[in-house]
């Protein structure tokens, strides 16, 4: 006979990461949130193993340096806690820099954050690098090229890596402040692309010259392909 | 001066650049336009070092109490980030306001070790601020320094404004309203530090002339205006209940040292082992009662999220509920998955006990603060710690299913012989034959014995502040001696760098003179000496040979009792009659009873509290 299933409380929660928090690492976060958990008393679960930790996983890592209003964490409680109470708690103990913007109950079979993202969203700034001209005039050749060959790390080494097929948009979003870029990448644990290498390129499909330390960049959300459309991750995780 | 501004290319490239960001859970925000004093508390070592400083936690949130003035924080930056901030012309700022120290009413820095006197010095010069008090003019901060090394200010009094002698909760309100009164009148900085002279335990050291002896001993050490006090005598807290203590600390975004929050049993130590300074500077032993230490750690808790609570004072099993405590707390917080982190405890069944309790899985290894080699030299130092306490707790923790031991020893104890030196491999040697005499079923692992040993550094304000250090040769020598006498495998011999312990030597027992030598030697490149891979010895050597100081004449020189000392005109409260008394009785291995035992009449009863009362108390009940 099945043993009835236990049922786990799980909830996904989006939050934001100022630029108060931009060189705090996503290790460093990791710990932030646990903190905050525990200051919020809120009923998390732990592992059973023989250094129990809390039950909490996180989505893709964000860059040292850039902010997000599109991040995300997934943690599992013990007992069940109305979505509005989660966030206001949170709210109420949580660091300066971070905001809880949404949490979500998931559903019992929902994977996990990591594990069912496909792509993120980003902003661009390219700052003194480029005006909103210049990124006006090459944004879209630049995403209308077949193929993007650029040198890609790998683990060991740099490789020749064609990054075209992993831009899934691109558009030119530039204002007076500067020239600015929104672009969709893949992410994942089978294709991914960083931001940084999509500026670089579209730098030198410009001719600027490229330097990595005047380029800002903003992750506005991160998504999941749900019936072959890219859906932010808390989007019907109630639901599957 | 408007706000420093970091541009991102240098966060980008230097290590960990959280440590110069701030921000932290619970930093204190405050606008400084609305208040009338602005305090930079200033640690001269890195940031991970200094935000695990307790004494920075209590003292950024008393100051911070008053309405009136805006305590910050500033650490030494890390090399990379000096490198930068240099090339970039960005002065050294504090983590609230990112205002250049410059800014500032007050700069403070606390002295928690010797080997930090380059950083200091770094630091001012960073900030813009002349490194010589002569120096400074109306537009620069005042410069103060507390922490345990402040008690031998001297290598420092060139630097320095003024010294607080003492526990900073019991003199800062009253040096803050004078400098509220004197900066409304519009006072000249000579005029706040004649001023200071009125405060008890505030040292001033331009008030004071030093005349020298042809052999470099001091002739005279005198105050220069008749108001300076002769003895600047130390404060302390007396009613510790009642003392302001932190309801939050600062949580570090990044992983500091003592990544958790603290809770201060007691201050002070009833044992007076004879090479401790801690021991002797911060008598009275004085205690929180029970209620105040529960309450004090269910703030603290809920204030930070930590998982773990760290029980400190100089040793932890003296607290008289200690037993009562650890168990309240265990019950209060096991459920919430709070650790109880319990350093320097004392090993006996009680102590073996709890530790299974609060670690049930992850067992650290057992630590032995033996500090000598042998019974007579243990008597010697005072350590109240028989070769049979050692062996028996080992027993204990050893059918407890511990396989890890580590002992501490130091080397170059006075009246150490070769004798001393091979007990600390005899020693190691019976802790390992204890383990096999468990029987073989019960210990599964191979035992695992690390025994290391320090180098001594005679400090001010102990029995041993007469003694000669050894040089940095002869402790390598007896190192080695050591080392030859360590037959069995499962013991692993560690020894620390005999170089940076002879420096720390000089810095401990320096005067006025040594400053030229700190100063030239951070000229030559010189910081971060404590961290290895920064020490630069060969350019510290060059620097005393320059300036024409004699680092053994600090060190390696065995003074008379009736010398001047560099530190004569400080009082701890422990008369120099009780210091030459307990040096001829280590003469003769002939130990002294703890506080609790037997009260030996050190001088500390005179501050009016603490242990010296406490039989008196309970007599009256």
């Amino acid at each position: 006979m099945n043993q009835p299933k236990k049922i786990r409380f799980k909830y996904r929660i989006k939050y934001t990461k100022g630029p108060e928090l931009r060189f705090v690492s996503h290790l460093d976060i990791m710990r932030v949130f646990q903190r905050a958990v525990k200051r919020a008393k809120l009923p998390i679960e732990y592992s059973h193993g023989f250094n129990p930790h809390q039950i909490m996983s996180f989505a893709n890592p964000l860059s040292l340096g850039m902010t997000s209003i599109g991040e995300y964490c997934d943690v599992e409680f013990t007992t069940g806690v109305d979505t509005k109470e989660i966030k206001d708690r949170l709210n109420a103990v949580m660091n300066d820099g971070i905001d809880i913007v949404n949490v979500t109950k998931m559903a019992q079979d929902a994977g996990n954050a990591m594990a069912s993202i496909s792509a993120c969203e980003y902003e661009i700034y390219f700052n003194e690098l480029m005006d909103k001209e210049t990124v006006g005039k090459y944004a879209e050749a630049f995403f209308n090229q077949k193929e993007i060959i650029t040198m890609k790390k790998t683990k060991n080494n740099y490789k020749e890596t064609d990054i075209r097929p992993d831009i899934f948009e691109l558009k030119d979003i530039s204002d007076d402040e500067c020239g600015k870029l929104m672009v969709v990448l893949a992410a994942g644990s089978i294709r991914s692309l960083r931001a940084d290498l999509v500026a670089e390129n579209f730098c030198r499909f410009a001719g600027v010259e490229f330097n990595k330390y005047k380029v800002r960049y903003r992750r506005n959300d991160m998504y999941r392909e749900l019936d072959g459309k890219l859906r932010p991750l808390d989007e019907e995780v109630d639901i599957r | 001066m408007d706000k420093v501004f970091i541009p991102d290319e240098i966060l980008l490239q230097v290590d960990k650049p959280a440590r110069y960001t701030g921000n932290e859970l619970n930093m204190v925000k405050k606008n400084p336009e609305d208040v009338d004093i602005r305090f930079a508390f200033c640690f001269p070592d890195v940031y991970e070092v200094g935000m695990s400083c307790l004494g920075l936690q209590i003292l950024y949130f008393f100051l911070n109490r008053r309405e009136d003035t805006y305590c910050e924080r500033a650490f030494a930056p890390w090399t990379d980030m000096e490198a930068a901030m240099r090339e970039h012309n960005i002065p050294l700022y504090t983590l609230e306001t990112f205002t250049p120290l410059k800014e500032f009413d007050f700069v403070a820095f606390t002295l928690q070790y010797e080997m930090c006197y380059t950083n200091l010095i770094n630091m001012l010069d960073m900030s813009g601020i002349p490194i010589y008090a002569k120096d400074r003019t109306e537009d620069d901060p005042i410069i103060l320094c507390g922490g345990s090394c402040a008690y031998n200010p001297e290598p420092l009094a060139d630097f320095v404004d003024f010294f607080y002698l003492g526990e900073g909760e019991v003199e800062y309100d009253h040096i803050l309203d004078e400098y509220k009164e004197h900066k409304k009148n519009g006072g000249t900085r000579d005029e706040f530090l004649y001023k200071l002279l009125e405060i008890p335990g505030m040292y001033v050291p331009k008030f004071y002339d030093v005349e020298y002896n042809e052999d470099g001993t001091i002739k005279s050490f005198k105050p220069n205006t008749e108001k300076a006090p002769k003895t600047i005598r130390k404060v302390v807290i007396t009613e510790m209940d009642k003392v302001f203590y932190p309801e939050k600390m600062l949580v570090p975004l990044i992983e500091t040292v003592h990544d958790r929050v603290t809770l201060e049993l007691f201050r002070g130590c009833i044992r007076g082992c004879r090479f401790c300074q801690a021991g002797f500077v911060y008598r009275p032993v004085r205690e929180k009662n029970y209620d105040t230490l529960i309450k004090q750690a269910h703030s603290l808790i809920d204030a930070s999220g930590d998982d773990e609570i760290s029980l400190v004072s100089l040793s932890t099993s003296d607290y008289t509920c200690f037993n009562d405590l650890a168990n309240g707390l265990l019950d209060d917080f096991a459920k919430d998955k709070v650790n109880i982190s319990l350093p320097s405890l004392r090993i006996d069944a009680f102590s073996l006990d709890l530790m299974q309790k609060i670690q049930e899985v992850r067992k650290s290894s057992l630590t032995f603060a033996a500090e000598a080699g042998t019974q007579r030299l243990r008597n010697v130092i005072n350590k109240n710690l028989t070769e049979d306490d050692i062996l028996n707790g080992c027993a204990l923790a050893f059918s407890g299913s511990w396989e890890r031991v580590k002992l501490y020893f130091m080397i170059g104890l006075p009246t150490e012989t070769e004798e001393d030196l091979i007990g600390i491999a005899d020693l190691s040697a019976k802790v390992v034959d204890k383990y096999y005499e468990i029987p073989r079923e019960k210990k599964p692992r191979p035992v695992n014995v690390v025994a290391s040993s320090s180098c001594f550094v005679p400090k001010p304000f102990t029995p041993f502040q007469w003694d000669a250090q050894d040089t940095y040769q002869e402790f390598a020598e007896k190192a080695k001696i050591v080392k030859s006498h360590i037959a069995r495998k499962q013991i692993k011999y560690n020894y620390h760098d005999a170089k940076l312990s002879s420096l720390e030597g000089v810095m401990a027992r320096g005067d006025r003179k040594v400053s030229a030598a700190i100063y030239r030697a951070w000229e030559k490149g010189c910081r971060f000496d404590s961290w290895t891979e920064e020490f630069k010895f060969k350019e510290w050597m060059e620097s005393f040979e320059e300036t024409g100081v004699n680092p053994a004449f600090y060190a390696n020189r065995k003074r008379e009792f009736d010398e001047i000392l560099p530190w004569d005109h400080i009082s701890v409260g422990v008369t120099k009659a009780f210091m030459i008394n307990e040096r001829k009785k280590a003469e003769m291995a002939i130990t002294t009873p703890n506080c609790r035992e037997e009260c030996s009449h050190c001088g500390a009863a005179s501050f009016g509290g603490g242990v010296c009362f406490e039989s008196a108390k309970k007599n009256k009940v």
